[in-house]
């Protein structure tokens, strides 16, 4: 995913995501019409459960529609405030897949201590890999290292000592 | 007229012992740091923080959450002097003019402003907070079902105008919002909504994993695409503001300090704006408006003064009407309901003491940034030092624990991850993460209001626009349609100037 920068650009993606609200709008409407209205329990159309989400997949079309209107017309689009220094989404998507990852460790019940330690290690050892020599690469790794081993049991002292929460 | 007094007065003795002066110290300066560090918002902080004192005293829980809330508002001006880049949101204004002095060498000057304005506008908001919530307490007692549907429409609206720069992705982000709130099962009928099969979404979307999602994780990801820490100027000068110089400022302290509490009292629009409308105040107001954003020290101090006055305004909505003004005021509304407290009109009658509680807890937040504010200078230039690199991981750490913890819910984490990508996805197209916030929190009140409101007027609407209340609720949400429609908007436009050509 790329960050719409310029009007032209932020017209073009609004366009698109404006017929994405359209379509999401139209599907949530579909389903809420689907939904049974329990007039055995004295619901009508206007109080039964599909009423109010129907409502509101409406106004997201229509504000989608909006949207998509406005984007075509190339008016008044309004662009993103243009970030400070350099900027690099695969880095993002970098730390994306690390913390999925992580996430999925977490969920799958594995460890959190060893769990911990090894994705602390790696971000921070990942994030600070280019332009430096091989010696300072292996003390950033050392570092890391360290850094991890105070979060992880850190965290898990404070939980579990301090807040009284069980971790993963 | 002072039977408020024992209260208020058993508030500050719950306060006064040293267990619980160490505990409120701590968050104050856990606060400051969260505030200072790009990347922790105070949403965020106070996010995270919820899951962690789940099992604390509701008292000391709730304690740590206000001054870590307060701080965290505070200390966003650290970051936004000192590297030009806002801790938090509502620190943008005070970048314009604090940075500037940074690098004329007045860096001290301008924090020590900044404290000193974060203090007097704290200070306003509470006095006003005391006392307005009573009395609005008590008129919202005869609120109905039509006005609270109204109010939670008009809160996200609001919010959707307001808090970013584009309307209508504001209100697509209320609207989202809003429907987050109508997965699960409806409490009228029993019926599961959108759960597609899944049983762990009968229960809903719960507030705070969507939150750390929206507002932790997603802010890992979008902090980490920058490549460089910026530099930090240099704050050798003199830190605390001579008593002349704050006379001077007197008027725009007050001022700043009554709007910030009034923007903060609208539903959803918050801190952010607090600061950003007493600037523009301030500038309009001011005998040397071009000294804006050249270095103005009433500037730097009317956006800071705003933003902490907003921040007691923000609490007065959830004390009276259980609707929060802005989304760090959602996540401590979703705080105080789980330590068994009743944010709504209900709660002047059932629980005052809670009320006076939290002015105490306000007070020593207060006491908070004005000692630690004006002593930490280098310590808090130590941890701005500090990488992102090297800090984003642990607060990625915390944002997949803590939400677990909540509920020991596996589901939950990637409740998380969902939401932060969303998130992210949205800040990138430039959609505001505030409406969607209070669209989660707002979604079931408008929902149920709406419904009952419906069975009420039986085929019969007028109710809905009859009503005074629910009349001018009504007229602020077709204003706010109406502004965003060209024709009608430019139409307005030329009138304005008709009247205003009439006038002169």
């Amino acid at each position: 995913m790329t960050t719409p920068t310029t009007p032209v650009e932020t017209n073009r993606a609004d366009r698109w995501t404006g017929l994405f609200w359209i379509v999401l709008g139209g599907a949530i409407i579909a389903h809420s019409l689907g939904m049974p209205i329990p007039r055995n329990l004295g619901a009508t159309t206007l109080t039964g459960p599909g009423f109010v989400p129907m409502l509101l997949g409406g106004a997201l079309a229509l504000l989608g529609g909006s949207l998509a209107l406005r984007a075509s017309r190339g008016g008044d689009a309004y662009a993103p405030d243009a970030p400070e220094g350099p900027i690099s989404n695969g880095r993002a998507m970098v730390a994306l897949v690390l913390m999925v990852a992580y996430a999925a460790a977490l969920a799958l019940r594995q460890p959190f201590i060893p769990g911990t330690i090894l994705f602390v290690t790696l971000f921070v050892t990942v994030f600070n890999w280019a332009d430096k020599s091989m010696q300072q690469r292996l003390k950033t790794a050392g570092g890391a290292l360290l850094l991890a081993t105070i979060t992880a049991i850190v965290i898990q002292f404070l939980f579990e000592q301090i807040f009284f929460v069980r971790l993963p | 007229m002072f039977d408020f007094m024992p209260l208020l007065l058993t508030g500050f003795a719950n306060i006064l012992n040293p267990q619980t002066l160490a505990l409120a110290a701590a968050a104050c300066l856990g606060g400051l740091i969260i505030g200072a560090l790009p990347g922790l918002t105070a949403t965020m902080g106070l996010a995270l923080l919820t899951t962690m004192t789940l099992h604390m005293e509701a008292f000391d829980a709730i304690l740590i959450l206000i001054c870590t809330y307060v701080l965290a508002i505070y200390g966003g001006s650290r970051s936004a002097i000192l590297l030009n880049i806002p801790g938090t949101p509502s620190s943008a204004a005070t970048a314009l003019d604090g940075y500037v002095l940074a690098r004329q060498g007045r860096a001290g000057e301008a924090m020590g402003l900044a404290t000193i304005g974060s203090v007097l506008g704290t200070l306003v908001g509470i006095f006003l907070l005391a006392i307005i919530t009573p009395p609005l307490g008590e008129f919202a007692l005869s609120f109905g079902a039509y006005e609270f549907f109204w109010l939670a429409l008009a809160g996200v609206m609001l919010s959707g105008s307001l808090s970013g720069s584009d309307p209508i992705k504001g209100w697509i982000a209320g609207i989202l919002g809003l429907l987050v709130a109508m997965i699960g099962q409806e409490p009228a009928y029993g019926y599961p909504r959108f759960t597609f099969g899944f049983p762990e979404l009968t229960g809903g979307i719960q507030l705070l994993p969507a939150m750390v999602g929206a507002f932790g994780f997603a802010e890992v990801l979008y902090v980490l695409r920058s490549k460089a820490n910026a530099s930090i100027s240099d704050a050798s000068d003199r830190i605390v503001p001579r008593l002349v110089q704050v006379i001077a400022l007197r008027w725009t302290i007050l001022r700043s300090g009554i709007l910030g509490t009034f923007v903060g009292l609208l539903p959803g629009v918050g801190e952010d704006i607090g600061a950003w409308g007493s600037y523009a105040l301030a500038k309009r107001m001011s005998k040397t408006p071009e000294e804006f954003g050249r270095g103005s020290v009433e500037g730097l101090t009317a956006a800071e003064t705003g933003n902490n006055a907003a921040v007691p305004g923000a609490l007065i909505p959830v004390l009276t009407l259980g609707i929060p003004g802005s989304g760090v005021a959602a996540v401590l509304m979703a705080a105080l309901i789980i330590h068994g407290a009743q944010p709504g009109p209900l709660m002047m009658t059932t629980d005052p003491q809670m009320i006076y509680n939290i002015i105490a807890m306000l007070f020593v937040a207060t006491l908070g940034i004005l000692i630690f504010g004006l002593s930490l200078t280098r310590l808090m230039i130590l941890v701005l030092k500090v990488k992102d690199t090297w800090l984003m991981p642990v607060v990625a750490v915390l944002c997949l624990v803590g939400p677990y913890a909540i509920q020991s819910s596996y589901f939950d984490i990637w409740v998380v991850v969902a939401f932060g990508v969303i998130g992210f996805g949205l800040r990138l197209m430039n959609y505001p993460m505030a409406p969607l916030v209070l669209g989660i929190v707002l979604g079931t009140i408008l929902d149920s209001n709406l419904r009952r409101a419906l069975t009420l007027a039986d085929g019969n609407f007028s109710s809905f626009f009859t009503r005074p209340i629910s009349a001018v609720l009504c007229a602020i949400v077709v204003t706010m349609i109406l502004a965003q429609i060209g024709p009608v908007r430019r139409a307005a436009g030329r009138g304005w100037q008709a009247v205003r050509g009439g006038q002169s």
